[in-house]
């Protein structure tokens, strides 16, 4: 099982990303060949099956619309067609979120991204789990209140189920992150000297050997 | 003691944009998902509707983070969520997108004053919302584009339609716009009438 280094990770979904735009049908097969490769590599197998799997359906769905579809399932079929180019790129993105984040930090602090950037980004990614359990919550205090949101009254007043969904969530996020501004204060988050990382961050072999291959692909998949 | 005076952004000033910001990428995400399957016919229509929804969320962030640099840290934010989810060629148009809305908001009171805070936002989701739509087909090109939809030609043409023709580009601005603004206008409704009351907006950050 091989450890890539965060800039590493994020170098191969960057490339992956461009390249599955300018690539016809077998280069989208070939990237995904290389992305399971890649994610076997790193211990990941479960994941890798998974994504295939769905990648062989979304593909085999697509054809079918092809096949049998009329027009209008063919805009549907487009729709597929770019969520099936999309799953190497998922693949890289979630590999890359595997990593702890301060090792992503630091990666980025490397890559000398500005630091209030990197902090807003850690706590936003952070949060965004956060946003579905306050929504459950909200849609769990409404039922107690037997407010629905799937009912007549939804419909004659927009604006009113609007606000009756946003003004909690708002309020929520805007009390979480008061607090967690001011616990960033207290921990010294405006301290200006260097930051240290637990683990050192360092470029191997494999990192190179990886970069190569897919630069490698890279050119062979663009120009043959 | 009141420190509302300091005009750099601080440590705790980027928490708070960074969780604004994953809140409206989530808003955005959410609100675009019906439109995934009928993409073909409401492309236009999505950056619209998605401005319209994350509106309040942004009028309680530049009231809570009134300093120079908000937008540009938050479209940045957003921006480098969207490459991480793979669209990577957003991040140079996001950066420009954030400088261009912090010219916008440059003057000194600006975040606070709500007709400006209305202009900002409006040039801030034509350029996001319709730029992150819009901006892969441009890049691409219809050259690219034809080739890589070799099968469903069709949806393809509609789509490069959207794109290219005036008069829909000007459809898709022109919605954004109503929407923004309308979107403002009930934004700052929502933060009068609850929060204002509540207290959770003091008196030196009233919102005019």
């Amino acid at each position: 099982m091989i450890h890539f280094d965060p800039r590493t990770k994020i170098f191969v979904m960057i490339l992956l990303g461009l390249l599955i735009f300018m690539t016809e049908r077998m280069g989208t097969i070939i990237l995904l060949v290389f992305s399971a490769v890649y994610l076997v590599l790193q211990g990941k197998n479960v994941r890798a099956v998974k994504f295939a799997v769905g990648f062989c359906l979304l593909y085999a769905l697509e054809f079918a619309i092809q096949a049998y579809g009329s027009n209008l399932l063919g805009m549907f079929g487009f729709i597929v067609f770019l969520m099936a180019r999309f799953i190497p790129v998922l693949m890289a993105a979630s590999v890359l979120s595997d990593s702890p984040p301060a090792e992503l930090m630091t990666a980025l602090r490397k890559m000398h991204v500005p630091g209030g950037v990197i902090i807003a980004l850690a706590v936003g990614l952070r949060f965004m789990p956060c946003i579905f359990q306050e929504f459950s919550v909200i849609r769990d205090a409404m039922q107690m209140r037997r407010i629905s949101f799937i009912s007549l009254r939804t419909l004659v007043h927009p604006i009113l189920s609007l606000e009756l969904l946003i003004v909690p969530l708002l309020v929520r996020t805007m009390k979480i992150s008061d607090e967690l501004s001011v616990s960033a204060s207290v921990r010294g988050i405006d301290n200006p000297g260097k930051r240290t990382c637990l683990q050192k961050l360092r470029f191997s072999i494999a990192d190179g050997i990886a970069l190569g291959i897919f630069c490698v692909a890279g050119v062979l998949l663009l120009f043959v | 003691m009141n420190n509302s005076e300091r005009t750099t952004l601080v440590g705790k000033d980027f928490v708070a944009i960074g969780i604004y910001s994953a809140l409206i990428f989530v808003i955005f995400v959410v609100v675009s998902l019906p439109f995934m399957p009928f993409m073909a016919f409401t492309y236009p229509f999505i950056g619209g509707v998605c401005a319209f929804f994350t509106a309040p969320v942004f009028m309680l962030m530049t009231y809570k983070v009134a300093k120079r640099g908000t937008i540009l840290i938050s479209v940045t934010v957003f921006v480098l969520v969207y490459a991480l989810m793979g669209y990577v060629y957003l991040l140079p148009y996001g950066i420009i997108t954030g400088v261009v809305c912090e010219a916008v908001m440059w003057k000194k009171g600006a975040y606070r004053n709500f007709w400006h805070n209305m202009g900002g936002y409006t040039v801030f989701s034509i350029l996001m919302y319709i730029g992150s739509t819009y901006v892969p087909i441009y890049i691409l090109g219809k050259g690219y584009y034809m080739t890589m939809q070799s099968q469903n030609t069709e949806a393809a043409a509609l789509h490069i339609q959207f794109a290219f023709s005036p008069m829909w580009v000007a459809i898709a601005v022109g919605t954004a716009v109503f929407m923004s603004v309308a979107g403002c206008f009930i934004g700052r409704r929502i933060l009068k009438k609850h929060f204002v009351k509540a207290g959770l907006i003091q008196e030196n950050e009233q919102i005019q």
